[in-house]
């Protein structure tokens, strides 16, 4: 077979059905293909699900994609410096925190040897100048985009022009299935754009002269752009990377609906931006400049960074307290700063902030003098409550336990993916499109229907239903028609006024009018057929999976609650972002609802059985839903509790509801506008309750709830190690023990599943906060929607990304803490190495540093750290280095002054002054 | 090939991340590739050490074993699309001859 050589495109010539041209278009697809990986797939606002929007840089270490990123998007993936060395005077980043950190980074940094510059000085160490230099020497240059198209080069504002039009046509073209018209639905996008493409009058003749000599292959314009600027080899595939990098958010979008199959891809984008760029600019390949400087590489361990600046001496020498003449002594420290190159101080900066967080966040070492509570297993407790991962659940989890507790009952919470193992498609009575409710990781194996008793009441209820929908959809389409919406204005104009001033200055009220309104078409009492809908060897495989996963494969109490979250939210854009990740962006009830389905189910409990897991008769599974904005927990299925548990339920709904107060004034403390952040900590349960019912209901409020911000590590381990702590709602907490891991295949799943989908969401919480206007979605209330599928900020430009900034920080300030995923496994050191060996996917991650792990066997065990070289120990979770015990929970009416501290003490905890709401 | 009555075509075997399936996949297909067989979750060794195989929750971040047979003359094209997938990423590819009996299938 003879090789082709793709770098000889031009060579080739471009007309249709020439021999080589189907070789050229395989090429330039593959090469596309390849350059794609320089954008992550961005899913449609109504399944928004948190990924790292630079996934495709994963392949490479962390300190190599700080640098990739930096020259391909002009963007960072940590803070800059001057955030650090503020987080350093606020006592969030330590002396101990960067001494650690450079003990990792530079290795002539763990040598503690002093040294003295002259008799008399104090002595210093390596580590010493090195931590001068991150506090005071002058800040290293910002990052900037050198990967830049041709336009880009040449003309800003020809390369505005393109992305302009290529923005109008492509979000056409997506956002055609919401449209109430569009000149593009129904044909896929490149046909679509070159036949209204060629008549557009807002481009010159020549523009459009030159599209319809395009041919039917997008492949061909894109070899036709790299022909005229004659670019070949890598030049070729930084052109294609520029351009898919110019506007990533579409970008990414386009991707995504690829994978879906709608009639666009990257192939099609990048062959028509290239062809508005070399129909539009007046340019040829001589005028380009050459090459960008190859990257800039970035080491895990610092190589060094040649001769020092002498500014920079200066800045230490001063820092050091040592004379800026003495010559012996600026030698000595020029050799200490040619160690670390000034473009790698941050990434010291953010191994410092990950192990401040580490240290805040770690369960303790048991035998240490620090707090926390045990439990001894005893009794049968009254009952287990199962709750999502997502770190919001913690400080709930925390409420329950401490509400339980005054009540004498034992209730012992544990964490588990939110979809409870259930990998499903829902479709719902109301007849909404059936959706995939899972993580993105996994394809949905079993279509799980909502299914009433009562088929005359469904059906009934249904047809009101349809009803209303006709009403709302009549008002839509006029909304969106041409000139329909004059009339409607005129007609509808004043009524709709007045709603809108009631729903505004009356969100609660409203909301109580709009259930009363619907309470006529009150739905019928309903059931999830998972125990239908899956076999009775997939019931038993993955209700052992998931039991054996969370370690609860005995002392079954009578009553186990499985919470499923969802997120109450009005006129909010990202409401899928609030809910379940582990349900693919919807609410969590029917995966709780479909999993106590398989649960209860005799068959599946006799299969248990044969497999070394009795559950009880008189155990029954019942799920709930906890709404993260309100703090309520709701039965989802009350008619399927059987008589015999009636009681338990409505007493496990009384801690529920005491638990709620405590739960939602530790969230309000931090959230701007709340009672609890203008009165202290000190107003009234009620008035707390109101505002976040209030926060539900009201469509002005761009702060409903903080979502996972502040997450920071994953916990996997029995809540033994963690209860008592707060957490700060900062960790994902996953129940895990060894014990019921007969084989270890509990591990790995957690490790290769639920482990990824919290780097996901770490990920895309990190360069949300440390980028905003490259990785973040803007600030809500200049979100525009384009399609219900994507926003822009304002009237143009990129579709965002990420998340708002109303979910990272408020007015300047991050309220998120942007570091990388702390891991902490309880388990076998021996069974973490062995699915670290299996697992590609888990060391790339390790190796990469993308996040951390520490593994422990035993809560007396020290924690130890994985590196490169193998396991070491450095001190976290013992006194002073762990997460602090929890305090009692705080009621207005008797503990004001210690909740404030308490919440003051974690970087999460940041009360918000009132003036800083928007 | 030595049977009698079978047509000569070319196998192409890719090992390659689940998500860069629908990337090759399409390749494949804008060359005219008329079908291809996708085995997810395989396992192995190889440049980057040991790939477990199938995870229970994860389909995403499996390996996928992608083949599919074209006529001679199409092979070239496709291999060519191809290689700068893989020289960009990771993932290896097989190329063989082999036959078929029903060649209509792949033309």
């Amino acid at each position: 077979m003879t090789a082709t050589n793709h770098l000889n495109l031009p060579n080739d010539t471009v007309a249709t059905g020439e021999p080589g041209s189907e070789t050229r278009r395989a090429v330039i697809r593959g090469m596309i293909a390849a350059a794609d990986r320089v954008v992550a797939p961005h899913r449609p606002l109504t399944a928004f699900v948190a990924r790292n929007p630079l996934a495709g840089y994963e392949r490479w270490g962390f300190d190599e994609a700080v640098a990739r990123a930096a020259a391909e998007h002009g963007t960072r993936l940590t803070l800059d410096e001057p955030a650090f060395r503020r987080r350093h005077l606020a006592g969030i980043i330590t002396d101990h925190d960067l001494r650690a950190a450079l003990d990792r980074h530079v290795t002539e940094a763990r040598d503690r040897a002093r040294w003295s510059p002259r008799p008399g000085w104090h002595s210093l160490s390596v580590a010493d100048i090195l931590v001068a230099d991150l506090y005071a020497s002058p800040l290293a240059p910002a990052p900037e985009r050198t990967l830049l198209t041709p336009a880009e080069h040449l003309d800003p504002r020809v390369a505005a022009r393109v992305d302009d039009l290529v923005l109008r046509w492509t979000t056409a073209h997506l956002g055609s299935a919401h449209a109430a018209w569009s000149p593009m639905r129904d044909e896929a996008f490149w046909p679509a754009w070159r036949r209204l493409a060629a008549r557009d009058p807002l481009v010159p003749r020549r523009v459009r002269r030159g599209i319809r000599a395009l041919g039917p292959h997008p492949e061909d314009a894109v070899a036709e752009a790299l022909a005229h600027w004659r670019l070949l080899g890598d030049d070729a595939g930084r052109f294609l990377r520029a351009h898919l990098a110019a506007l990533p958010g579409l970008a990414g979008h386009v991707a995504n609906a690829a994978s879906e199959g709608r009639g666009i891809d990257l192939v099609d984008l990048i062959a028509v931006r290239a062809t508005y760029e070399r129909l539009l600019l007046p340019a040829g390949p001589d005028q380009l400049p050459d090459g960008p400087a190859p990257l800039p590489r970035a080491s895990v361990r610092s190589t060094g960074g040649g001769r020092a600046d002498p500014q920079r001496i200066d800045a230490v020498m001063e820092r050091l307290g040592l004379a800026g003449d003495d010559g012996d002594a600026r030698a000595v420290v020029g050799r200490v700063l040619s160690l670390v190159r000034p473009e790698e101080r941050i990434l010291i900066w953010q191994e410092a902030l990950d192990h401040s967080a580490a240290r805040r966040l770690a369960p303790p070492r048991a035998g240490g003098t620090e707090a926390h509570a045990t439990v001894e297993p005893g009794e049968r407790p009254f009952a287990q409550a199962v709750f999502c991962i997502d770190p919001r659940s913690e400080g709930l989890r925390r409420a329950v336990e401490q509400e339980a507790g005054r009540r004498g009952l034992e209730v012992d919470t544990l964490g588990f993916a939110g979809f409870f193992a259930v990998a499903m498609r829902w479709h719902d009575l109301d007849g909404d499109p059936p959706a995939a409710a899972c993580p993105v990781l996994l394809e949905p194996r079993r279509d799980v229907g909502e299914r009433a008793a009562d088929a005359v009441g469904a059906t009934r209820y249904r047809e009101r239903l349809r009803a209303r929908s006709a009403a709302a959809a009549v008002v839509a389409r006029a909304k969106q028609s041409l000139v329909a919406p004059y009339a409607l204005a005129e007609t509808a104009g004043w009524p709709m006024g007045a709603a809108a001033a009631v729903r505004t200055a009356r969100p609660l009220a409203w909301a109580r009018f709009v259930e009363a309104w619907q309470g006529g078409a009150a739905r019928p009492a309903t059931r999830a057929d998972a125990d239908a809908a899956f076999a009775l060897d997939e019931r038993v495989a993955y209700a052992e999976a998931a039991l054996r996963m969370m370690g609860l494969v005995g002392g079954f109490a009578r009553l186990v609650l499985l919470a499923g979250h969802g997120a109450d939210t009005v006129n909010n854009p990202f409401a899928s972002a609030l809910h379940c990740g582990a349900c693919g962006g919807l609410r969590g009830g029917p995966n709780a609802r479909a999993a106590a389905a398989m649960l209860n189910d005799p068959g599946t409990r006799a299969g248990l059985a044969g497999r070394g897991i009795r559950v009880p008769e008189d155990t029954v599974f019942v799920a709930v839903e906890h709404d993260t904005v309100t703090d309520r927990v709701a039965v989802c299925e009350p008619w399927s509790v059987p008589a015999s548990h009636l009681g338990d339920v409505a007493q496990a709904e009384a801690v529920l509801r005491a638990a709620r107060p405590a739960a939602v004034r530790e969230r309000l403390a931090t959230l701007p506008g709340a009672p609890a952040a203008s009165a202290a900590i000190a107003a009234p349960d009620a008035a707390l309750l109101a505002d976040a019912d209030r926060r539900a209901a009201d469509w002005s409020e761009s702060y409903p709830e903080w979502g996972l911000a502040g997450n920071a590590a994953l916990i996997v381990a029995p809540r033994r190690a963690t209860r008592g702590l707060d957490l700060a709602r900062r960790t994902f907490l996953h129940s895990y023990e060894a014990e019921a891991d007969l084989d270890g295949s509990a591990l790995e799943t957690i490790l290769t599943a639920p482990l990824i989908v919290a780097q996901w969401i770490n990920a895309q919480y990190l360069t949300s906060t440390v980028d905003p206007d490259r990785w973040g979605a803007g600030p809500k209330p200049l979100a525009n929607l384009v399609g219900a599928f994507a926003v822009q900020t304002g009237y143009g430009g990129d579709l965002r990304t990420g998340l708002p900034w109303q979910s990272v920080g408020v007015g300047r300030d991050p309220v998120h803490e942007p570091v990388r995923l702390q891991v902490f496994v309880q388990a076998p050191v021996a069974r973490v190495c062995a699915v670290i060996g299996r697992s590609g996917l888990v060391r790339g991650l390790l190796d990469g540093g993308w996040i951390a792990l520490r593994v422990r066997e035993q809560e007396a065990d020290p924690w130890l750290r994985y590196g490169e070289f193998g396991w070491t120990r450095e001190g976290i979770g013992e006194p002073g280095l762990s997460a602090a015990p929890s305090a009692p929970a705080p009621r207005a009416d008797t503990a004001p002054d210690s909740a404030a501290e308490r919440t003051a003490g974690a970087p999460h905890h940041r009360p918000v002054p009132v003036e800083e709401r928007p | 090939m030595n049977i009698e009555g079978l047509t000569s075509m070319t196998k192409i075997e890719l090992v390659i991340p689940s998500a860069e399936v629908d990337a090759v996949t399409a390749l494949m297909r804008s060359v005219g590739a008329t079908g291809y067989t996708a085995l997810g979750g395989v396992s192995g060794v190889g440049h980057h050490g040991a790939h477990g195989g199938r995870m229970l929750f994860n389909d995403h971040d499996a390996l996928t074993l992608l083949i599919t047979v074209v006529p001679s003359e199409r092979a070239a094209a496709l291999v060519a699309g191809l290689r700068p997938v893989l020289e960009g990423g990771s993932g290896v590819m097989f190329v063989s001859s082999t036959a078929v009996s029903r060649p209509e299938y792949f033309r």
